[in-house]
Parts: structure tokens; C-alpha cells; sequence
């Protein structure tokens, strides 16, 4: 049996990844043109990691209600920076979506990053970054309306993390 | 024997045809859905054959899109 090779995969230092969430039913969700998988974007040596992931999101799904940067790490032979972007369910449309399920950090040792991070615990403390933001920054908290807060209101509220 | 090849991308999205239209739908997905440049040379080097595509995944259903577009 013959075996694809791998595909077009993005390359560069820097590399966005989206996690594109939307409220249902009170619940958070995870979706985006990748599904409820990460949504990788490369990030051009002039270009400002924010303005490419507002951008791209714009021209694929339509306008975004939160883009903000929630972690880094070491991946993929680049560094990653980790997004949460807000949407509303209207722009959900044909993609697929998944409820975002809930994980343990991925904790750092007092020198060392963390050996294996999973997706599901760079979103986690995505998600705990938002509930700081919708605290602390109020622009974040005027875009996101009194349902987001209540979903939000289980994660421990945390700042910017370096992953790895 | 046709030359109709098939290249897909990490994200799952997946295109077939001539190789002519793969090149575009592929530089088309790259750039739009991740925001990056591939030359020709470099999508014809991760095509392969249509018949070993389906060799190395039997039936329908990999990948999400078959038409130079995300679809979710």
C-alpha cells in the first residue's frame, strides 16, 4: 500500500494557531475551516501575528468579536503562538464544531517547559486566560456578552503563559 | 492512464485533478486558509498519483474538502 506523503504543512519561525470557539447553548464550542482542530497560519517575517490571524479569520469566516494571543511554546521547529478567537454562532455556518472538553494544565517545572503539551491544554488555558480578560481588560468585557462571562465562570481566570 | 494527481494539506483538506488545477487550488488554499506561498514546484512535490491516493486511503470521506476551499 502506498502511503501519502504528508502534505502541505505550514512552515516559518513564527506560526499562528487558532482555536476559534462560539457559544451553543451557553456551552463553548470549538470550530473553525479545520474543524475543532488547531488552525495553523504562518506569520511572515514583516508581518504582526495579530494583524494576520484578524485578517485571516475576516476573509475565511467573517469579523471576529475577541483575537487574542493566550500563550507560546516551542513546536513544530517554530515558535507558536496560541490564539483565542471569539465568533459569533451566525459565522459557524457548514463548519464542523466540537464542545471544547475540559483538561489538567500542562504544567512547567521550575526550569524546564513542559515535555508534552496537549491541544486540549493550550486551549484549556486559553479559555482560563479569556475568563482573566473578561475580568480585567474591558474592552474584552464589553465585546463579550453575559452569556460568555457564565461560561467562563468555571475556568480559573489566568494571564498569558509560556507553554514551552 | 491520466495524469490526475491529488495533494493534501496537514489540516485534512485534500484536492484531486489535472495536475494544473491541484496547483491552483492548492496555492489558493494555502494562501487564503493559512496564510502561505507554495510554488508550483513545491505542491508537485507532495502530489502523488490519483490511483495511489486511493491506494493509501480507500473510499470517500478523507480530508474536508475536494474543491480548492475549506468547507469545516
Amino acid at each position: 500500500m502506498t502511503r501519502l506523503p504528508d502534505g502541505i504543512d505550514v512552515e516559518g519561525p513564527v506560526q499562528a494557531e487558532d482555536f476559534v470557539v462560539w457559544l451553543r447553548d451557553g456551552g463553548i464550542e470549538l470550530t473553525g475551516p479545520c474543524g475543532s482542530a488547531p488552525w495553523i497560519l504562518e506569520v511572515g517575517e514583516a508581518e504582526h501575528p495579530v494583524d494576520v490571524v484578524t485578517r485571516v479569520v475576516r476573509d475565511v469566516i467573517g469579523p471576529p468579536v475577541v483575537v487574542h494571543s493566550t500563550s507560546w511554546r516551542r513546536d513544530r521547529g517554530a515558535v507558536i503562538l496560541s490564539f483565542v478567537v471569539v465568533i459569533d454562532p451566525e459565522l459557524v455556518g457548514s463548519m464542523e464544531s466540537e464542545p471544547v472538553t475540559r483538561a489538567d494544565l500542562a504544567r512547567s517545572e521550575a526550569t524546564a517547559a513542559p515535555r508534552d503539551i496537549a491541544h486540549t491544554q493550550v486551549v484549556e488555558h486559553g479559555l482560563r486566560h479569556l475568563a482573566w480578560l473578561v475580568r480585567d481588560d474591558p474592552v474584552v468585557a464589553a465585546e463579550l456578552s453575559p452569556a460568555w462571562a457564565g461560561a467562563l465562570e468555571t475556568y480559573v481566570p489566568e494571564p498569558f503563559r509560556a507553554l514551552g | 492512464m491520466d495524469d490526475t494527481i491529488t495533494v493534501r494539506c496537514v489540516c485534512g483538506w485534500e484536492t484531486s485533478g489535472p495536475p494544473d488545477e491541484v496547483v491552483a487550488a492548492t496555492s489558493e488554499h494555502g494562501q487564503r486558509i493559512h496564510n502561505m506561498s507554495a510554488t508550483r514546484e513545491q505542491i508537485l512535490a507532495m502530489a502523488v498519483p490519483v490511483n495511489d491516493s486511493a491506494a493509501a486511503a480507500p473510499g470517500e470521506g478523507r480530508g474536508r474538502s475536494t474543491s480548492g476551499r475549506a468547507s469545516g
